[in-house]
């Protein structure tokens, strides 16, 4: 559970994703998903509840703590560092398993050089899997909105993540870039990676997701597999309903 | 004409320290948010502990190197302590500093007393073009220019480096990509004592110092720093540079004792005028 100032934005949510599941989780805007995003990867602390990583409790947990676990996350609004290229950003992802710490790079440079091109192998490889091995070496944020997007998803992944977690990774792609992301999606489900997925587009999850939990003013409505999320009266009075309604 | 230059070299030398001070500055703020008032006593550390160092018998050279050392080392204990906790405001640790720097004066008084002290630099003139200039204002420039570069290469081109440049563009960004901010910000205090003390220990030779002199050295490091916003290193170096050729042509042609107000005015017309340029929109 998690309030801001006396306004409950998460409340008795549970999601539970076991590896290899690509888990959706949609909702209408200010239903809480990102909140839930956020207290899983410890951006935000939770006032009370759970989080189970691998059988362990991470909610007291300091972010980068838990990025070391490997939960990698990217963020809805766009969060790449800025004076970097595109491959120092996605570089930077692999601080959740470099081991060396201060002294390391101090005092051990011979290990500290073999490290870091490893890290840089596996940067170049996290950045052909989203399709930019192109652009590495321009400035990250002199990219169009969707190429920052996938740029990120990179650095998730090349922080070698157990569960992913993506806010709405698919907004601002277009067609065939939206195309190659849910196929980049359907294979690191089938490596085994665990994915929670926010996404606005409901068609994009529910072609991608083997189960899928609906949130609606913070709290979860309904959770299934998508065929019986698409018949949930529940949901399409919250949000299905609405969203053709508006559309 | 000669003398014109002579007080160029000799502002460029200072200017070379306050830029060294600056740059101090501005690492530690764009990893940790927290601006170091004791970021002058570096400074005066520096020069007192190369002060002992040679007067032990240490060779010129590695007396002040192993002086700068020690303020680095000296730079991890006040991050330690202004840092506190993970999670202590940026506002709280730099009233830290203060106490800090203050409290630093006990320090000095204690162990060196509360006179002056200084040191031989190098000796000797260097004749460039026609104007003679000591071999200590080329060191301290040479210096600067070199730990200037050394530190661009090391935040460009290191994983270290990247590391404390994702810090300074997003922190909790860089939090949930397993980077421990805590401790790049111990660093970044390691850094600024480095910076710090190395101004120190060329500056002695040069000016005297005393245990309340980081003040002095604070407020044109500081004014160099905010010249560049506190965020860009290229801009506080250039800040530094210009404040230290204001101050020694005030010196030179009016009073010494107006040097550091009519600077820090010049420096003030500086920032305005590029506040307008710049329009009130951008920062």
């Amino acid at each position: 559970m998690r309030s801001f100032g006396g306004v409950v934005a998460v409340d008795g949510a549970s999601v539970a994703v076991p590896s290899g599941e690509l888990h959706g989780l949609i909702g209408p805007n200010g239903a809480g998903k990102s909140t839930l995003f956020h207290l899983i990867s410890g951006y935000l602390r939770a006032d009370r509840g759970e989080v189970i990583f691998a059988g362990q409790r991470v909610e007291r947990l300091p972010p980068h703590a838990r990025a070391r676990l490997g939960i990698s996350i990217a963020f809805q609004a766009v969060r790449l560092f800025r004076g970097m290229t595109v491959l120092e950003n996605v570089m930077v992802g692999a601080h959740s398993w470099t081991r060396h710490g201060l002294l390391d790079a101090a005092l051990r440079l011979p290990l500290h050089g073999r490290e870091e091109a490893e890290i840089r192998e596996q940067a170049a490889s996290a950045l052909e899997r989203v399709g930019l091995p192109h652009l590495a070496s321009r400035a990250a944020e002199s990219l169009p909105l969707g190429q920052q997007r996938c740029v990120q998803v990179a650095r998730a992944l090349c922080g070698r993540p157990r569960v992913l977690l993506l806010d709405e990774p698919a907004s601002g792609l277009r067609w065939a870039e939206r195309e190659s992301l849910s196929a980049l999606l359907a294979q690191l489900r089938a490596e085994g990676l665990a994915i929670l997925l926010v996404e606005h587009d409901v068609r994009f999850v529910t072609r991608l997701a083997s189960a899928i939990t609906v949130m609606d003013r913070g709290r979860v409505i309904a959770s299934g597999v998508p065929d019986e999320i698409r018949r949930d009266p529940a949901v399409i009075a919250a949000y299905l309903g609405r969203e053709r309604a508006s559309a | 004409m000669t003398l014109f230059l002579q007080y160029l070299a000799a502002g460029i030398a200072s200017g070379s320290t306050f830029a060294l001070v600056a740059t101090g500055f501005v690492v530690i703020y764009r990893v940790t948010g927290v601006i170091n008032f004791a970021q002058g006593v570096f400074a005066v550390l520096g020069g007192f502990l190369a002060y002992s160092l040679l007067h032990a018998g240490v060779a010129h050279g590695l007396a002040e190197g192993v002086a700068v050392l020690i303020t680095a080392a000296i730079g991890l204990v006040v991050g330690l302590v202004a840092l506190g906790r993970r999670g202590t405001p940026p506002l709280a640790s730099l009233i830290v500093t203060l106490g800090l720097a203050i409290f630093s004066y006990a320090v000095v008084i204690t162990v060196w007393g509360d006179l002056p002290i200084s040191y031989d630099g190098l000796s000797g003139l260097l004749a460039i073009g026609g104007v003679s200039m000591q071999r200590q204002y080329v060191l301290i420039v040479g210096a600067a220019v070199v730990t200037f570069l050394a530190l661009a290469l090391f935040f460009g081109r290191t994983y270290l480096g990247m590391a404390l440049t994702a810090c300074s563009s997003d922190q909790r960004a860089a939090r949930l990509m397993g980077i421990d901010v805590w401790r790049m910000g111990l660093l970044a205090f390691a850094v600024g004592g480095a910076l710090g003390g190395l101004a120190g220990v060329l500056l002695t030779p040069l000016q005297p110092v005393q245990f309340d002199s980081d003040v002095g050295i604070a407020v044109n490091g500081f004014a160099a720093a905010i010249f560049g916003g506190l965020v860009r290193p290229v801009t506080a170096f250039a800040g530094g540079l210009v404040l230290g050729v204001a101050e020694a042509m005030v010196a030179g042609y009016y009073r010494s004792s107006y040097e550091t107000a009519i600077a820090l005015a010049v420096m003030l017309a500086l920032m305005l005028w590029q506040a307008s340029r710049r329009g009130p929109t951008e920062e």
